[in-house]
């Protein structure tokens, strides 16, 4: 008898452990952008630390694309994320310029078939005035130029938790700050993953590197003023901060979805990981900013899409922040007014269709516009001819081709200029309100070589 | 003296003889009752340190969830930093460790409420059966009554025994699951019924207590069955132990994956640990002054009628605790629980030895001086003089072997040279039963319940899991490893945590505008009621006093409260004023 009462004991978890296998069609949808998170650390994060990903599990089961920013700036990113649309149709790179209103967010058409929504944000370049709240009936915005990850999962957390949630379908999203500067004492010297980081040297630059100090916010050849915190300005302290703050976001990320199981609601919810842009550290001359170019290094971000009963998959195709939402309106039934993305996972579509992605100074100057197939990038500096980059022998971006040289099929400069088509008109420089401008340099979006 | 009413068997005398039936004996009958005394006593007095509090969080969480469950939908329970992110699976079940501990905790929680002597209860009281199976494995093995009564008296005293079966953890299942192995074996080779049942059943529990124990265990047992128990076993039993075995332990093993958990293997400090190991049994189970002299007076005719090759209890026992002892020597960590389950079987051994002096001198100078040899017995319950001879050699050897940065904290290095003296712990530990014992985790619980909310965080840089436990704060830091930034409502820096960005902590909470509260009334000892001989708090040492363990004193319990907060009640602590945020 205790034999038996023994053996049922040590299968119990045998029955317990296949609750993931269920497929009953999804219900909810949570959605978590990581600022300033390059793709790497997720697609290779055994060369930064001995540790596994807290999201390995969810790699595990997800589908992965490889990601490519719409923008490399916070609010166009994750303005093109929940509206399918690229930031010009948008009407970026005006700040004080809110969302369009004949453009539904995701949040709306969720919100429209009955969901309950809420949004947590841990950016000050998501509030409320830009209109990416629209749609959400909770949205929790930072308090201060930002609020800490850690407050923003404990309060998704806790919405999650809330009894009401299995009554009634529901989408949440949630931005971590996880790799936008500034870092801070306690979870960089105090982060425990840093016994297990790897201080792996990038190809041709030193660890012991001392950085420039910038008086702006520009991380162009040197180390911003934002991100400047009290001891040795090296190259390898701040890679190292940098990576602690990537796998703080990762952990917060995987709390989510912790919580998901823990609450039983993770076979029914489509869980997506999407980073907003990710961050130059020092490549092309830019230290531990983003912004300032559309080379990979901000390009490239993770993107993970877990939908229960879809097997996992590594996928070669680029995914624009702007196939998301068509993406999930096949998945949810929504209706998305002539969106510039595709479904990631319609077949009939080319996998190997190239993507776009822009990047406006907030305040209009040094507009850059870049399409990107997996094999080729050409990038577009308003007032300077065309780089084109031969991605597979040209790994860093370092050696632009010249004109003969660039495949005549590429046809990535055509498909450019059909995209200037989208310029909406009337998108003029703005001018921005001293409160405004003040934010967005906190966050390193506004340099100081512009006029006030 | 435990001089019984049965003599001696004579040599020649059959291996397997009929030995008496059990009846009480009254020495046995004394020393459960000092053991119940000595394990029982203010049980619930001292708080549950990191590695007793995971198995009462865990059993909590059974309760609740039916498994042991590491995520309580705010707090986890989990030391990643050490088991690197494998100590539960992707389902939130935990899995590092086996379950048989967590679910005695489970029931006794259920049974007694959750607190911290229901914590402990259960295990102490197989603490106690200790006490009895050492007698009755004693017995078996030797047909001795004399043997049986000094193990166990032996056993009551010995202070690794003691202090882990004061632990709320798998440590006296271990040590009762491994001298039930022997037993039942001893048992299996003389035909006994249902020994087959009792092996397989007994091997299952240890593993289900730590298969890492079950490991070294089952290699000696088969490497000695190889040579005993041709004629003696029956075949199928060669096959029927095994299967049972894998039946009660392959699919927990399969489920909890333990090959990827189970890889803390490593070399280097290998004779470090070995000679440390060593060090401790020579000092709390088998004196190896003993073994020295037995070796050196055998082949000069002092002869013994159980310490022979013929003596399956007595080989089997031996071969156990060496191979446990060599093979737990490859683990990276360094802990008593290592080798905790086969203390009592050197503590047995122990026994022989002194019944072999006892009738060696009895054979030499006659019945009254041989019952002075019976002071060897309260010589080793309450001195540790026969240890000292041994205790310089395995020091050196130990300290100039290689070793790897666990082996350089002073907590693991100090110890070897601290236990040199003759004062035998057991009248500390009687002193401990008898005093308040008011340490670290007690201060800052009893703090927090006072002044903190339970949506507060508290951020603490060791001894996270004890108020996971005692506190409803959410928890963070320890051995989390969880990575955590912002601004907690709390922070405690524990001062004396080798290894650990201190003052990376400090300098936050003072750049941040903490709030310092300082209890001068309470040590930052690094450890209080851990089981580990040489780490184990027997009262808490006063603010200021020289460290044991660290070349520094021991300053006071400091805990950082957010500006912004106000103190309920100081209960008696320092407010350091800052003036506010900066």
């Amino acid at each position: 008898m205790r034999s038996r009462v023994f053996f049922a004991l040590c299968l119990l978890p045998l029955a317990c452990s296949d609750s993931s296998a269920t497929s009953a069609p999804p219900r909810n949808l949570l959605v978590v952008t990581m600022d300033s998170v390059r793709a790497d650390r997720f697609e290779a994060p055994e060369l930064f630390n001995e540790l596994p990903l807290a999201l390995a599990h969810l790699q595990a089961e997800a589908q992965q694309f490889r990601g490519i920013s719409s923008s490399p700036a916070t609010l166009p990113a994750v303005a093109s994320l929940f509206t399918g649309r690229h930031s010009r149709e948008l009407g970026y790179p005006a700040p004080d310029r809110r969302l369009p209103e004949e453009i539904a967010t995701l949040a709306e058409l969720f919100s429209a078939k009955g969901y309950d929504t809420a949004a947590f944000v841990s950016s000050r370049a998501l509030d409320t005035k830009n209109g990416i709240e629209r749609g959400f009936a909770t949205f929790s915005g930072p308090d201060g130029a930002r609020t800490e990850d850690y407050e923003v999962t404990q309060a998704a957390r806790e919405w999650l938790s809330t009894e009401s949630r299995a009554d009634k379908p529901w989408f949440l999203w949630v931005h971590l700050n996880a790799g936008h500067g500034p870092y801070s004492a306690l979870e960089t010297a105090f982060n425990p993953l840093n016994f297990f980081y790897k201080a792996m040297v990038p190809a041709g630059r030193s660890l012991e590197r001392k950085l420039e100090k910038s008086d702006s916010n520009s991380g162009a050849g040197a180390l911003p003023s934002y991100q400047r915190i009290a001891g040795p300005p090296l190259f390898g302290r701040y890679r190292s901060f940098y990576d602690a703050r990537v796998r703080v976001g990762d952990w917060f990320a995987n709390e989510l979805r912790h919580s998901l199981k823990y609450t039983e609601q993770y076979d029914r919810t489509v869980f997506a990981v999407i980073g907003t842009h990710g961050e130059a550290l020092g490549e092309h001359g830019i230290e531990f900013d983003h912004g300032h170019n559309l080379f990979d290094e901000v390009l490239r971000v993770p993107f993970i899409l877990r939908v229960p009963g879809r097997a996992a998959a590594q996928s070669d195709r680029l995914a624009s922040h702007v196939d998301f939402a068509p993406t999930l309106g096949a998945l949810f039934g929504l209706e998305l007014s002539s969106p510039s993305g595709t479904d990631l996972f319609s077949s009939g579509d080319d996998v190997d269709a190239p993507v776009i992605s822009e990047l406006y100074s907030p305040i209009g100057a040094e507009s850059v516009v870049s399409i990107r197939s997996n094999d080729w990038s050409l990038i577009r500096t308003a007032g300077l001819p065309s780089s084109v980059f031969d991605l597979p022998n040209d790994v860093t971006q370092s050696n632009p081709l010249s004109g003969p040289e660039v495949p005549a099929t590429t046809n990535l400069q055509g498909q450019l200029d059909q995209l200037d088509s989208l310029i909406i008109p009337e998108l003029r420089r703005m001018e921005l309100n001293s409160t405004t401008r003040g934010e967005l340099r906190a966050l390193g979006y506004i340099l100081n070589r512009f006029p006030e | 003296m435990p001089e019984g009413n049965e003599t001696p068997a004579e040599e020649g005398q059959p291996e397997f003889a009929p030995r008496n039936s059990w009846r009480p004996d009254w020495i046995l009958l004394l020393v459960l009752l000092a053991g119940a005394y000595l394990i029982l006593t203010n049980l619930g007095e001292t708080r549950l340190w990191t590695d007793e509090a995971e198995a009462a969080c865990l059993g909590q969480s059974i309760l609740e969830h039916g498994v042991p469950t590491a995520f309580d939908g705010r707090n986890y329970m989990t030391q990643w930093v050490v088991a690197k992110r494998e100590d539960f699976n992707d389902e939130l079940v935990w899995v590092l460790s086996p379950w048989l501990q967590l679910y005695v905790s489970a029931g006794s929680f259920a049974l007694l409420g959750v607190n911290t002597l229901a914590a402990r209860l259960p295990f102490a009281l197989v603490g106690i059966a200790c006490l009895w199976m050492i007698f009755a494995l004693a017995k078996r093995a030797t047909g001795d009554k004399r043997i049986a009564r000094t193990a166990s008296l032996l056993l009551l005293t010995s202070i690794p025994f003691l202090l882990h079966s004061r632990q709320g953890r798998y440590y006296p299942i271990a040590m009762f699951a491994t001298m039930w192995i022997l037993h039942a074996y001893i048992g299996m080779l003389e035909r006994k019924k249902w020994s087959t049942v009792h092996i397989v059943v007994a091997v299952s529990v240890l593993f289900h207590a730590n298969y890492g124990l079950c490991v070294p265990l089952l290699g000696a047992l088969v490497l000695h069955a190889l040579f005993y128990a041709w004629g003696r076993a029956r075949l199928w039993q060669v096959f029927a132990v095994p299967a049972g075995i894998g039946l009660l332990t392959l699919p927990w093993a399969f489920y909890a994956e333990i090959h990827r958990t189970a890889s803390r293997f490593d070399l280097t400090p290998y004779f470090y640990n070995f000679f440390t190991y060593v060090h401790q049994v020579n000092r709390w189970a088998l004196p190896l002054v003993l073994v020295v002299a037995f070796a050196i007076l055998r082949p000069l005719g002092w002869k013994s009628r159980v310490l022979r090759m013929s003596n399956v209890g007595v080989t089997a026992a031996a071969l156990i605790g060496i191979v446990a002892v060599a093979f737990l020597s490859t683990n990276v960590g360094l802990f008593a629980r290592y080798i905790i389950n086969v203390i009592p079987l050197f503590v047995f051994l122990n026994a022989c030895f002194v019944v072999w002096i006892v009738d060696a001198v009895r054979a030499r100078a006659g019945v009254s001086i041989s019952r002075v040899a019976w002071g060897l017995i309260p010589l080793m319950m309450f001195t540790t003089v026969l240890p000292v001879p041994f205790a310089p050699v395995l020091r050196v050897a130990a300290m100039n072997a290689p070793h790897k940065g666990f082996q350089d904290n002073p907590a693991v290095r100090n110890p070897l040279s601290d236990f040199e003296g003759i004062e035998h712990e057991v009248f500390d530990l009687i002193g401990e039963l008898h005093r308040p014992y008011d340490g670290p985790l007690e201060r800052i619980a009893k703090f927090l319940d006072v002044n903190a909310e339970p949506e507060h965080t508290l951020f603490i840089d060791y001894g996270d899991v004890p108020l996971l436990f005692y506190t409803d704060l959410i928890v963070r830091g320890g051995l989390q490893g969880i990575p955590y930034h912002g601004k907690p409502e709390w922070i405690v820096s524990r001062s004396n945590r080798a290894g650990i960005a201190v003052n990376a902590l400090r300098e936050f909470a003072d750049a941040e505008g903490y709030v310092p509260i300082v209890m001068m009334d309470t040590p930052d000892t690094r450890w209080e009621n851990r089981p580990d001989p040489y780490v184990h708090f027997y009262e808490m040492p006063p603010v200021g006093q020289v460290a044991r363990l660290t070349d520094g004193v021991y300053p006071p319990v400091v805990l950082y409260m957010r500006s912004d907060l106000e103190l309920v009640d100081a209960l008696g602590a320092t407010v350091v004023k800052t003036g506010g945020r900066r």
